[in-house]
């Protein structure tokens, strides 16, 4: 397992940060999509000794048709192909995606910690925008038709689940992921793994979950954050509110071998902090680093 | 354990502290001209701690202009040994239960801090080359002379010293039983013998031992400086928790990671320093250490002013080494019930 943040790489300030505060890797976070933009990110991330473990999401707007099934759908995925073939060059191990138009969720904010503010997720953001049959017809048109690219390129593409607020039996859910890689196997293909997906588990489910795709080497990037489930939504809530899940979840990325980048989302927001969250980043990265020690 | 941060008496440090779910906090009070510390102004602290819901049990250091002379040797000493001993019964009825101090006559010593450390993090070090050329530098911490409060007119031996401070226990000591008040005396940062011709007594473990049995008495002991103890020649780490911590004289401990030793060291991250960190919550556990421990010194990161982040991430280190020395150690347990 790899320390990693998500950051942007063109922010000096940010990559610095990562360095200083012990991160191994970055998962970069770009929005520019041509090889010049995908290089230089590359190269600064690197440059800094950091090593660069993907690309964070290929933002949905890229493919919109070819989510919601629309005429165009091939020139985008021609696009989508580019991009993964210049990654490969670039040397890039990992691309994550997500299959929906809609924002992460709508979020209320509540007081959590000490005063800071924290977000309760009400709706999910995850796949329910699209008529569920219609949902797996274009994902299974897209899969087939990128992932042969992603396998030449040496690139693997991750899913990025929404959060299951919603408790839906659509793709966001276990059921619903465990369809998602039979509609094309690849090696290629696997899990960007949110713990947003573990909101309401207990921890033994959370850890077969974890043990059941990781022995499937399905679980490319690992994504903490605590959000408890609360009667209102999924509130976030600081790592160590949940410290013996996370460790548990730790000790099960260990026993399966996963390798890939593991990093900490946003925390609640503490005061008088930056809206990406150093504090609470740092916080989080500390933690980390600390449990990756205990674990060893 | 009682993780703390030492902090500033404001709401914004106190919500900054509450924010990464600590509950204790050590602090400061100022100098106060009458030369003790004054009940009012320690209740008033306590309070304030309290209303924020953190425990406030350790004063981080007497202030030093309380008990120069005593250090020195000098006449006067014996009303300054008075005022202190007020402010021991101050604390007592107060309810603040551990006093640190410190015997650095020349203070503490650094000689360089710059942005040499991980992803050019500034690093304070010290290198004692350096601090024999330039003795002065020595005595610069970070970016002022906020030490240079003494200069010294005369060589002490370090017997002279040990004298010094033996005679501020011998008359203390028993003040501290009778308050229910905890000594806790911090060891001479950076840990060389002596420096300007004047003997620095409290760097080794001898010399800590030393202290302990000069005045044998539960309330005579340790501030466990790790980052200072770490930087001791030839000392390991883990045997000397064991050591004091057997011994019950950790009143009050430091949490840092330096690397290397004198004759020089760096002040490095946590994560990167020499000791294994896991290895110092677990002896601490180990010998049952039941006092307030504080994340201490950390490297300064970019855009971070007031050190923030910097601290966010070394409590965020630290409480995740408590967390997960608590979780195997309560697995182990569980293990073994079902044997």
């Amino acid at each position: 397992m790899q320390l990693a943040l998500t950051l942007d790489p063109f922010q000096d300030a940010n990559l610095l940060f990562a360095q200083q505060l012990g991160a191994d890797q970055v998962m970069a976070d770009v929005s520019g999509w041509d090889a010049d933009t995908l290089s230089a990110a590359c190269n600064r991330i690197r440059q800094g000794g950091l090593q660069v473990a993907g690309v964070e999401s290929l933002p949905p707007s890229l493919y919109a048709r070819a989510i919601a099934g629309e005429t165009g759908r091939d020139e985008e995925i021609a696009e989508v192909c580019r991009i993964i073939a210049d990654l490969g060059r670039l040397r890039v191990p990992l691309l994550g995606y997500r299959w929906t138009l809609a924002a992460e969720g709508d979020a209320a904010s509540v007081p959590g910690r000490g005063g800071t503010t924290s977000a309760v997720y009400t709706a999910g953001g995850g796949s329910a925008d699209v008529a569920a049959g219609q949902l797996w017809q274009t994902l299974a048109y897209f899969l087939q038709r990128v992932l042969p690219a992603a396998e030449r390129a040496g690139v693997r593409m991750a899913y990025q689940a929404g959060l299951p607020t919603t408790g839906a039996e659509g793709l966001d859910s276990v059921a619903g992921l465990e369809r998602l890689f039979a509609l094309a196997p690849s090696a290629s293909h696997g899990l960007d793994l949110d713990h947003g997906l573990f909101a309401g588990m207990s921890d033994d489910e959370m850890v077969s979950v974890i043990r059941h795709w990781g022995q499937q080497q399905r679980i490319f990037a690992v994504r903490v954050r605590y959000l408890d489930r609360t009667a209102d939504g999924l509130q976030e809530r600081f790592l160590d509110e949940n410290r013996l899940a996370l460790f548990r979840a730790l000790q099960a990325y260990q026993a399966v071998g996963f390798t890939g980048p593991l990093r900490p989302a946003r925390s609640p927001e503490m005061d008088d902090d930056t809206s990406w969250g150093h504090k609470g980043r740092a916080f989080g990265l500390g933690y980390l680093r600390a449990l990756f020690q205990a674990i060893a | 354990m009682k993780i703390a941060l030492a902090l500033g008496m404001s709401p914004q440090e106190a919500q900054f502290a509450r924010q990464l779910g600590l509950r204790y906090v050590v602090g400061n009070l100022p100098a106060n001209p009458t030369g003790y510390l004054a009940l009012d102004d320690l209740l008033r602290a306590r309070e304030f701690w309290a209303r924020h819901d953190l425990s406030f049990d350790v004063i981080e250091n007497l202030p030093t202009p309380h008990y120069y002379k005593a250090m020195f040797g000098l006449p006067g000493r014996d009303e300054q040994i008075e005022h202190v001993a007020t402010t021991i019964r101050n604390m007592g009825k107060a309810g603040i239960s551990v006093l640190q101090y410190q015997w650095m006559l020349l203070g503490g010593l650094r000689t360089d801090f710059s942005p040499t450390g991980r992803g050019g993090a500034h690093v304070s070090r010290f290198d004692w080359e350096v601090a024999k050329r330039a003795p002065i530098a020595a005595m610069v911490w970070r970016s002022g002379p906020e030490t240079l409060i003494h200069s010294p007119d005369r060589e002490l031996s370090r017997e002279q010293v040990w004298d010094n401070l033996t005679y501020f226990l011998e008359r203390l000591v028993p003040v501290a039983e009778e308050a229910g008040v905890k000594l806790a005396a911090h060891p001479d940062d950076a840990p060389i013998p002596s420096f300007m011709g004047v003997g620095r007594i409290l760097t080794s473990l001898e010399d800590l031992q030393r202290l302990v049995d000069t005045i044998p008495s539960p309330n005579n002991g340790l501030g466990f400086c790790q980052g200072t103890i770490a930087t001791m020649a030839g000392v390991d780490m883990i045997e000397a928790i064991q050591r004091f911590g057997r011994q019950k004289k950790i009143f009050f401990a430091h949490f840092r990671n330096p690397r290397g030793q004198v004759p020089s060291f760096d002040e490095v991250f946590p994560d990167e320093g020499d000791t294994d960190m896991l290895a110092a919550v677990r002896a601490y556990r180990e010998v049952e250490f039941d006092g307030v421990i504080r994340v201490d010194h950390s490297p300064g990161t970019v855009d971070d002013p007031r050190m923030e982040r910097a601290f966010a991430f070394q409590v965020g280190y630290f409480k995740g080494l408590v967390d997960a020395a608590e979780l195997l150690d309560a697995a182990h347990d569980s293990d073994q019930g079902g044997n």
